[in-house]
């Protein structure tokens, strides 16, 4: 009899389902309730709720998780025997009910991709980062290695499925068939912007041509960017997968949307996510599993959806999502990794050992094209702050903190301000400059 | 005073002896204007892990992620050259306001930097669900058009033509007398353009 984790317990309310779709869409979905999450739950201990005895690995029955960078089952059992676990950090732990369990062992280089089934355990070493494997319905598994899919199907030799767009990368592939993947592909770093997400569109690939075909369209466009993380197939045999969006130079709450593919080829968005959360796919064949991080503590809750729109949580750790609380061995330095510091002058002048007795940091308001308007804010910055130097400046005065061809208006904070709390405080004063003012050096 | 003949001779030692005296002078009057602040209140506590990193620096993609700024010649790619706002966290706007920006500036450094260079950024880790450090403000790129993810070298060639080495990183990076910034290069899939304010991250 399964006993739930009674001592929390998230309760939602259902609102109605957004139908709308910014990919191709080919039908109207049904309308259904809009998903919110109350994180309402600590997880500095592995969750306590047995949704039933602790899974074998190659049973892929159960929801196993990646805590603190080992494997574990819901009821908070470390799993003895892991292949290859304690050589690194266990992450994207993924199942295939009746098939079996397969991971990562991340490590500083190359890693190691772990299936475990019925008939065969194998641990695959890459010479480069391995992400998101995955099982096929007949045990083969398949993964990530930036540039290509790569498969391995029992005694086979490995099989490189290369992306077909130069530059771009794919990850986070499923099986949708006996040899076809659902895989994500997230295209070059912009020219603006050289690291992190751009855009991600899921693809449908042919393991017996090569070939890849866009399911999803989305677009991007400036700043804004779009991501798709945690593709995971559906009871009905469909993809299910969460998009995030958001404009990378603005400090907006990003949005985090549920998205279904059917197995027709349709698209649509299912709900609208209150909260950052990620699938961890229907590990029983039926509820849909997520992840919610709390980034505050370091750690991911494992929750269950239920019927009406009810939330339990479930564990603690990460099903296929990055692990946020090990840290990732390839961001450690490593001996000689780097060159040795130069000999240089000016930087090997004595710093002081306490605050320094120039005023480092100030609030500049702007930037304005008329002088005139720059001692308008100053005037009123003034009176604000009576006591205060307030000054006029521009790119001669003050050229760290304001670009040439504009004026500001510039209030000195003490020698020991504190900037975040300063212009917190500015801000409830000044209010009408809440959107124009900055800290910087003058 | 000097005969006709030592005169030609001493004289290119002379001419080199005050170019030496003018140019040390100068860069230390013009570094002596300004000293590094290596307080606790200008380098702060640098966190370690995603809950220290959201304990010192709040959430990602939030008002503070971007509320320092300050201003950087050569950093823009479009147009090229450019100048651009840098923008990040206010709890690192003294180390790099007051500590970097200023001690490039006052060492006439500015030929070292090369576009681009960019501050806060609030996107995800490609292919990951793990935000970068730029959301947070608490990280920089800079010279990244010569830097790129996955060299593995770092790139001194600035703006100015000349090869400044790794006087930019050595800035940046570590303690006195840099400023504690953590240097992608250690990655293992190497970001020399990179520069945070956290380690296990």
């Amino acid at each position: 009899m399964r006993r739930l984790m009674a001592s929390t317990v998230a309760v939602v309310t259902a609102a109605a389902l957004g139908a709308t779709s910014a990919a191709t869409p080919r039908s109207t979905p049904p309308d259904g309730p809009d998903i919110a999450v109350t994180p309402r739950l600590a997880c500095s201990t592995p969750g306590r709720a047995p949704l039933a005895a602790a899974p074998a690995l190659g049973s892929g029955l159960g929801i196993l998780a990646s805590l603190r960078g080992t494997l574990i089952s819901p009821t908070g059992a470390v799993q003895r025997g892991v292949p290859a676990a304690s050589a690194g950090v266990v992450r994207h732990v993924s199942t295939r009910p009746g098939i079996g369990t397969t991971y990562v062992v991340d490590r500083r280089g190359g890693d190691v991709v772990v299936a475990v089934t019925q008939r065969r355990t194998m641990a695959i070493p890459e010479r480069t980062e391995a992400l998101h494997p995955t099982l096929s319905p007949t045990g083969a598994v398949a993964w990530s290695a930036g540039s290509s899919l790569r498969i391995k199907d029992g005694g086979k030799p490995i099989l490189d499925v290369p992306v077909p767009v130069s530059g771009a990368s794919a990850f986070a592939p499923v099986y949708i068939g006996p040899h076809e993947l659902a895989a994500v592909m997230s295209a070059p770093p912009a020219f603006g912007s050289p690291e992190g997400t751009s855009l991600d569109n899921l693809f449908r690939v042919d393991l017996r041509t090569g070939r890849w075909r866009p399911l999803t369209r989305f677009r991007s466009f400036g700043d804004r960017w779009s991501a798709i993380r945690t593709p995971v197939l559906a009871p009905d045999g469909g993809v299910e997968f969460v998009r995030v969006s958001a404009d990378a130079s603005e400090t907006v709450a990003p949005v985090f949307e549920l998205w279904k593919v059917t197995r027709g080829g349709s698209v649509w968005r299912s709900a609208t996510l209150d909260h950052e959360m990620y699938l961890a796919g229907h590990p029983r064949g039926g509820p849909r599993i997520w992840n919610v991080p709390v980034p505050a503590a370091g750690s991911s809750k494992i929750v269950e959806q239920l019927d009406g729109g009810r939330f339990v949580q479930v564990g603690c750790g990460s099903v296929l999502t990055d692990p946020l609380d090990a840290p990732d061995p390839d961001r450690r330095a490593a001996p000689g990794a780097v060159p040795p510091r130069g000999t240089w002058p000016g930087l090997e002048v004595a710093p002081t050992d306490g605050s320094s007795a120039v005023p480092e940091v100030a609030i500049i308001v702007g930037d304005y094209e008329q002088r005139a308007d720059a001692e308008s804010a100053a005037a009123a910055i003034r009176v604000a702050y009576p006591q205060a130097v307030v000054d006029v400046v521009d790119n001669a005065s003050a050229p760290l903190a304001i670009r040439p061809g504009v004026w500001g208006a510039l209030l000195r904070l003490p020698v020991d301000a504190d900037p975040t709390r300063a212009l917190t405080e500015f801000r409830g004063k000044l209010p009408d400059y809440r959107e124009t003012s900055w800290v910087v050096t003058p | 005073m000097f005969r006709g003949r030592s005169f030609v001779r001493f004289t290119p030692i002379l001419v080199a002896t005050i170019v030496a005296f003018v140019t040390s002078s100068a860069i230390a009057g013009h570094m002596s204007d300004w000293v590094h602040d290596h307080s606790t209140g200008a380098i702060p506590p640098r966190p370690s892990g995603l809950a220290e990193l959201n304990q010192m620096f709040g959430q990602r993609c939030i008002d503070r992620s971007d509320n320092g700024r300050s201003w950087w010649p050569n950093a823009d790619t479009n147009p090229f050259g450019g100048g651009l706002y840098v923008t990040y966290n206010t709890y690192i706007a003294r180390n790099v306001g007051f500590n970097i920006r200023n001690h490039i500036n006052a060492a006439h450094r500015d030929g070292a930097l090369y576009p681009g260079i960019g501050g806060y950024n609030c996107r995800m880790i490609e292919g990951s669900t793990s935000w970068s450090a730029h959301a947070w403000g608490a990280a920089v790129d800079t010279n990244w058009q010569r830097n790129y993810r996955g060299q593995t070298f770092w790139n001194g060639r600035g703006i100015d033509g000349q090869d400044h080495g790794t006087y930019i990183p050595d800035v940046w990076r570590g303690g006195f007398p840099g400023h504690r910034f953590y240097w992608g290069l250690n990655f293992s899939n190497p970001d020399p353009m990179h520069f945070q304010y956290v380690t296990n991250y």
